[in-house]
Order: structure tokens, then C-alpha cells, then sequence
């Protein structure tokens, strides 16, 4: 990423229809109109902010939600520095298939990722059947934070984008692996058939596609 | 969707588009497959190259992207044709004196690893990823390329990775290994050089046999089928990734693949940018039609070889939604990840594994060693009908032969006796000398073996798709077809003859034999004065036994 002090790749999950992709285009969005540099391609998103008087370069990558490409998500998170794990407050199945892939990222990345967990519709309050308080103490319960937003209303996803680039870049200074340009370590090749050992699929989950 | 378009994309503002969102121009002709194709941009810097001494004379085409989406002047990412730009201005600095010691270690090594380098795969990787980065770091050093910016550095590594490349591309990508491709100048590659490997094949047979897969089973919304075109395009797209040879270059057919789809479901989204929900599912049916061959191949290559800086890019996130994509077809075991009912997977699955030596030319089935089997119970009321309909157009033609025998119903005695055969295997077993004509029953599993190559010969339409059909074969289609009925007919009963016989005499098995003999022999004799319609090839005629008087055998019949 072009002059940029540190580099992020975060991943987004959730089912279909919780609307992750709608949160970080609203995101880039307004970044755009605040004429920050940019670049939106659908499924792929880029932008460089500054933190501090460091430049950080975020790279967000969009993930398909269905339940039939559960089984993939290794491909995607693997090498993340951050996950978006987002949910519906207003579908309950949404918010146990965001558990189930909190569950997952955690066993597998551990605590090399940055993790977020985002109630998005908070303009449909009165639908909520997901409540703040529960959420909440989840997310506690499992080291990552939890972020209402409205992707419609725009309220809550600029701040929690640069709480997310906050808490990553204190993580990186922990741990130190992260360079100047992303890892510069060889990823192993990516294998096309994914490890055995990662989780088949959730079975609780009875999500709709 | 409440996004104001202008804003999030800015697909109108200052960029060139050759893949129109419009339908109408989409549609109009190959004009937009010609401009998204891999165009010739890079001959400025092939003279700057060849005249340079250098040795770097590599690119003729390069893929150059001509989709340009984005935030024009304020984008911090090189599209790939600005990268493009800075590799051939890294090509030219390249050839001032100040840095002929890095051209010339460049040179060394790409020659060096050619000749000596490891052989296994993976240290390649590590060799070449190793090297590249130590001669970018001593590059960046060079006062020439002092305070390099960063899309300039991006070119140093596409120009590094171009070069060497290139050079040793025969000895890295395993299907030119296994094709003993020879070093050779450009970018481009001819896709019938390269031999597949196992797992390639196997990829490539699980892909055609998963091929009945629609839409619809994917969940894709069924406006897409109105875009065949578009979807076509994206095929296209990817299939040119065996031409190539830079991982680079290879990318670039990938990232020109999603961009078709990513417009596509763009004008079918009112303009408003989709999703990994909706782009998955379209990449993975365009997979399955597509079906490059050397498609795994291809993907540890770019795995291996491709700077891994360049893979959590853009491109490198589009190569992982392929690699999602491949991963997705290869875990298909069943119907749950489709929207199919369990019976019809099966059925379909099973119909298109029964299919799949027809999809398939005759290397690839040997190459495969697939086990050509045809179910009984499908193929004989084909076999019925065919002699059923063929019945009229011999009748027509060889109506002097007099062999509408109509004392012996054919369909019965087809029901009686299981004959599902092909006469070549019948054939080769008589030429074999001592195939005894038990062998006549297990026809039915019809082994393709050494014989197919023989088999094409001889019946050159056995691989054909219905699209390779051209209208100036028909004649010789039907010549074959009409030439089969009669062989078929003949040997039905010649057949019935033979077995009433044998149950009569069972000490002497070995008439059959010698019977059958007869009968393909009168089968391939000439027939000028007999029948019109059979017409074997001249070689064909050459080859064959002529001792037996075709009439003869030909009065079996009455």
C-alpha cells in the first residue's frame, strides 16, 4: 500500500443479508466524500487513514455469507490482522452463525486477530430480538468487542473502523509481525484443499440463506 | 440501495471502459471481448528493451487491463496497467551503466536457475522469492532509483518477476516441465504444449463431471442467464490463463475474469456494487464452464512464484475467491451445498459421469485411464431405435442387397441378446488371434485401452461435442452412421446365427472365432458392387483381408 506506515488485511463474515458488505461501503464511502484516497471495487475494498500521524493502509476483504461457503473462510482469514464478524440484531440465527465464526477465528488465529463483533440494523430497534446487554458480554467473554452500527442510518461505522485500526495496530506493536509492507514471510502457498482440521461446519446453525 | 452511486463508484468519471454496463453495447459483437483482451501496450518498451543489449528482450504482448474502476488521481493502487507503465520504465533504467551490475546478476541468475536451480517445486519458490527481494533491496539502493515511489517499487518486482520469469518458466511451471517445453522469448505460450499433471486431470475431470451445475443450484438470481454474453466473456477471460506465462500475466486473466462478473452483477444491481455473497456463486459456475485445463497447475504456480507482497492486493484477493471457487467444486460430494434436491444430484451426477468420455478427446481419456462404461439399460433402446430408424435409409440405398430380412425382428432379438458392442473391439480381439468370443458378452464395459487412438481413426466423429460438428462433415457423418447400422445388422445376425449353431455344436468354440472373422470381413471388403452406402477409406480397404467373397457372406443375410 502506497506509503503507508502499516498495513491491515481484515476480513468480514457474517451470514447473507446482515448487510457487511452495506457497512464497509458506507464506510468507503464517506471516506470518499471526504476526499481521503480511496479505491472501491466491489468485493475489495481499500483505503489509507491516518492514526496518530501514522498512515495505516486497511485492505477489507468481502466474504460470501451462505451457509454452503462456511467451509471456505480459512481461505479468506487466513493472514488477517482484523475480522468484522457482523450480524443482524434483528435475526437471532444471524447472531449464532457470528458466534460460531468468533469460535472459529479464535481457535484458529488466536490471538494474532483483532476481533469485532457488529450489530448492524440498529435502526430497526424495534425488531431487535438480539439484546445490547447479551452481546455484549459476549463479546467480552471472548476477548473481541462489540460495535452497534446502522449502515442505512450511517451512525457507528466510522468509529468503529478506527476503533478496530486502533486496537490493530496495538496488537501489532505486541507482537511485532507485522512489517512495513504486510508480512513479508512467505503465506504458505495456498493449499486448494483446506486443512483438515478446520471446523466442517457449525451444526447449531439453522441461519436461512 | 440508498448509496449515491456517483460516489461510491466512480466508474464514469475519467477512466476508460471498454466493458460497457450497457446491454445493448454488450451485446452488439466480440468488440468487447477484443478490448478487454491482452493488448500490445508494451511495444514502446520492447524497442527500448531489444535495442538495450540486455537480453531483456521478453515481452511481446503482455495482458494490459483495460478496466480502470476507482478514485482516478486520488488512488494509492496501481491499476495494472499504471504498473505496467513503471515495469517498462524500470526496463529502461535498467539499461543505463550505472546498473549493469544488477542486469547483470539479473541475467546470471535467471540463466543460472534454467540450467542448475533445484528442481523441486517448493524450493523453487523460495529460491526465486529469496532472489527478488535481495535485488529489489540492492535496486532500491541504486541511486538510480533513489526515493522510488511506491508504484514504482511495484514495478521493479513485476519487472524482476517478468524477467526471470520468463526465462525459467519451462522449469518451474510443471505442465511445461512435463511437456519438455524449451526456453522461449515471450510472454505467450501455446496451451497444446503443455501436459497436464495428475492433478490437473483430476481437477479437470471432477469440473466436467460437476459441469451440470446451474444457476439455479447456486442460488444465482436468473437475470444473470440473460447475460450469456457477459458470462461468456468472463469464460473466455479465464481460459486464457494457460497462455501465459508470468504469474503476473496469469492474474490478470483471473482479475479480468471477476471484473466481468463484478460488472455484470454491477448493471444488474442499478448500478450499485455488489457483494462476496453474489460474486462467489457466479465465479464458481463460471469455473465450472470454463474449465481451464491445468487449472491447479496454474493456481500453485501463482501460489508459489507470485510475490507475495502483490498477492493481498486487489488481484490477489480475486485469486483467492478462484482458489475458494476450486476449493468449493472439489468439496461437492453431495447435495447440501446446492439448492438440489439429494435424487436429482445423484442423477445428474451420475448421467454426467456416464457422459464424461464423450466430453473428453482420446488423450485425455487415456491419460485419465478412464473406464468407458455404458450402462445396458440406456444404451439398448438406443441401439433399437437406431437400427429401427437406420432400417428405412438402408432400405433406400441398398434396397439390390436385399437384407430387409423382415423374418428376423431385430429389436427382439437385440432384447435376447445383450449386445451393446463396438465392433473395433471385436476387431482387435480377432486380430489378437485367440480372444475366444466369450469376450462378445463383456462388450457392454467397453475398456478403452491402446485402441482408442485406432478407434478415433476410425470412427472420427467418436469425440466429437455437437459444436464441433462443421456442416461440410455431415456427409461423412452419415456415411458412418449408415455404415455402422449395416455392420450392426450384419453381426446381429450373423450373431443369432452363430449362437444357434453353437448350442447345437459346443466342442468347437473355435468356429465362432473364425466366424466372426468372416463376418468383419465381409463387413470391411469392398463393396462397390454390393452396397453404396458402406464406403470404407481407401488405407482402410488396403488393410483388410480380401480372400472372402463379400457376397458370400453377404447371403448369410437372405
Amino acid at each position: 500500500m502506497a506509503d503507508s506506515d502499516k498495513s491491515f488485511k481484515i476480513v468480514l463474515l457474517g451470514e447473507g443479508c446482515v448487510g457487511k458488505t452495506s457497512i464497509v461501503l458506507r464506510y468507503i464511502q464517506n471516506i470518499f466524500k471526504d476526499k481521503h484516497e480511496m479505491t472501491l471495487h466491489a468485493g475489495f475494498f481499500q483505503k489509507t487513514i491516518n492514526i496518530d500521524g501514522k498512515r495505516v493502509g486497511l485492505t477489507i476483504w468481502d466474504t460470501a455469507g451462505q451457509e454452503r461457503f462456511h467451509a471456505l473462510g480459512p481461505i479468506y482469514y487466513r493472514g488477517s490482522q482484523g475480522a468484522l464478524v457482523v450480524y443482524d440484531i434483528t435475526d437471532n440465527d444471524s447472531y449464532i452463525k457470528a458466534k460460531n465464526w468468533i469460535k472459529e477465528l479464535k481457535t484458529m488465529l488466536g490471538s494474532d486477530i483483532t476481533l469485532c463483533i457488529i450489530g448492524n440494523k440498529s435502526d430497526l430497534e424495534k425488531s431487535r430480538v438480539v439484546t445490547l446487554e447479551e452481546a455484549e458480554a459476549y463479546a467480552k467473554s471472548v476477548g473481541a468487542k462489540h460495535y452497534s452500527a446502522s449502515a442505512k442510518l450511517n451512525r457507528g461505522v466510522q468509529e468503529l473502523f478506527l476503533d478496530l485500526t486502533q486496537r490493530m495496530l496495538s496488537n501489532s506493536s505486541n507482537s511485532q509481525t507485522i512489517s512495513h509492507n504486510g508480512p513479508t514471510t512467505r503465506p504458505d502457498s495456498i493449499p486448494i484443499v483446506p486443512e483438515s482440521d478446520e471446523p466442517k461446519k457449525p451444526i447449531c446453525c439453522g441461519g436461512g440463506q | 440501495m440508498w448509496f449515491n452511486q456517483s460516489a461510491t463508484f466512480s466508474t464514469n468519471n475519467n477512466n476508460s471502459i471498454p466493458i460497457n454496463t450497457n446491454n445493448s453495447n454488450i451485446n452488439k459483437s466480440n468488440e468487447d471481448n477484443q478490448e478487454i483482451r491482452h493488448s500490445t501496450s508494451y511495444d514502446s518498451f520492447n524497442t527500448i528493451v531489444e535495442n538495450s543489449n540486455s537480453n531483456l528482450n521478453q515481452g511481446q504482448t503482455t495482458p494490459t487491463i483495460q478496466i480502470k474502476i476507482g478514485g482516478g488521481n486520488n488512488s494509492n493502487v496501481n491499476t495494472i496497467e499504471e504498473s505496467a507503465k513503471e515495469k517498462a520504465s524500470f526496463y529502461q533504467k535498467l539499461k543505463n551503466p550505472k546498473a549493469n551490475d544488477i542486469r547483470k546478476s539479473l541475467t546470471n541468475f535467471a540463466n543460472q536457475f534454467a540450467s542448475n536451480g533445484p528442481s523441486k517445486f517448493e524450493d523453487q519458490g523460495v529460491v526465486i522469492t529469496n532472489y527478488t527481494r535481495e535485488l529489489e533491496n540492492w535496486i532500491l539502493s541504486n541511486p538510480l532509483w533513489l526515493n522510488a515511489s511506491e508504484s514504482e517499487i511495484e514495478g521493479i518486482r513485476d519487472g524482476i518477476e517478468k524477467y526471470i520469469m520468463t526465462k525459467v518458466f519451462h522449469c518451474t511451471f510443471m505442465p511445461a516441465r512435463l511437456g519438455r517445453l524449451e526456453l522461449s522469448d515471450g510472454n505467450k505460450v501455446v496451451e497444446s504444449q503443455l501436459v497436464p499433471t495428475e492433478e490437473d486431470l483430476k481437477l479437470y475431470k471432477l469440473i466436467l463431471i460437476m459441469s451440470f451445475i446451474e444457476p439455479v443450484h447456486l442460488d444465482i438470481q436468473q437475470s444473470i442467464q440473460s447475460n450469456e454474453q457477459r458470462l461468456q466473456l468472463a469464460i473466455t477471460e479465464l481460459n486464457k490463463i494457460n497462455t501465459y506465462k508470468t504469474p503476473r500475466d496469469k492474474l490478470v486473466c483471473i482479475y479480468n475474469c471477476c471484473k466481468v462478473i463484478f460488472m455484470l452483477l454491477k448493471s444488474l444491481n442499478n448500478n450499485n456494487p455488489s457483494g462476496a455473497d453474489d460474486f462467489l456463486p457466479i465465479l464458481i459456475y463460471v469455473v465450472l464452464k470454463a474449465n481451464p485445463p491445468m487449472l491447479h497447475s496454474n493456481v500453485q504456480f501463482i501460489g508459489t512464484f507470485r510475490n507475495p507482497n502483490q498477492l493481498s492486493t486487489e488481484t490477489g484477493c480475486y485469486f483467492t475467491h478462484l482458489v475458494s471457487a476450486i476449493t468449493f467444486i472439489e468439496n461437492l460430494t453431495d447435495s447440501s451445498q446446492l439448492t438440489i434436491e439429494e435424487s436429482e444430484f445423484e442423477r445428474l451426477k451420475e448421467k454426467s459421469e456416464m457422459e464424461l468420455p464423450l466430453k473428453l478427446n482420446s488423450d485425455m481419456i487415456k491419460r485419465l485411464n478412464l473406464k468407458v462404461t455404458t450402462p445396458p439399460n440406456q444404451h439398448k433402446p438406443t441401439l433399437a431405435t437406431t437400427i429401427g430408424s437406420g432400417n428405412q435409409q438402408i432400405r433406400g440405398h441398398t434396397r439390390h442387397l436385399s437384407i430387409t430380412n423382415s423374418s428376423t425382428p431385430l429389436s427382439s432379438s437385440i432384447n435376447s441378446q445383450p449386445f451393446f458392442g463396438d465392433l473395433e473391439d471385436l476387431e482387435y480381439s480377432n486380430t489378437g488371434g485367440d480372444s475366444p468370443l466369450s469376450n462378445y458378452s463383456d462388450i457392454g464395459l467397453l475398456h478403452m485401452t491402446q485402441s482408442d487412438v485406432e478407434l478415433e481413426k476410425k470412427y472420427e466423429f467418436i469425440n466429437y461435442q455437437a459444436d464441433d460438428l462443421k456442416l461440410g462433415q455431415i456427409n461423412r457423418l452419415l456415411e458412418d452412421y449408415k455404415r455402422l447400422v449395416f455392420e450392426n445388422r450384419l453381426l446381429k445376425s450373423k450373431f443369432k446365427q452363430n449362437s444357434t449353431s453353437n448350442s447345437n455344436n459346443n466342442s468347437q468354440p473355435n468356429s465362432h472365432n473364425s466366424s466372426m472373422v468372416n463376418i468383419l470381413n465381409a463387413i470391411h471388403s469392398p463393396t462397390n458392387n454390393s452396397s453404396p452406402v458402406i464406403t470404407p477409406s481407401p488405407s482402410k480397404r488396403d488393410s483388410l483381408k480380401t480372400s472372402i467373397n463379400s457376397n458370400q457372406d453377404l447371403s448369410l443375410l437372405d
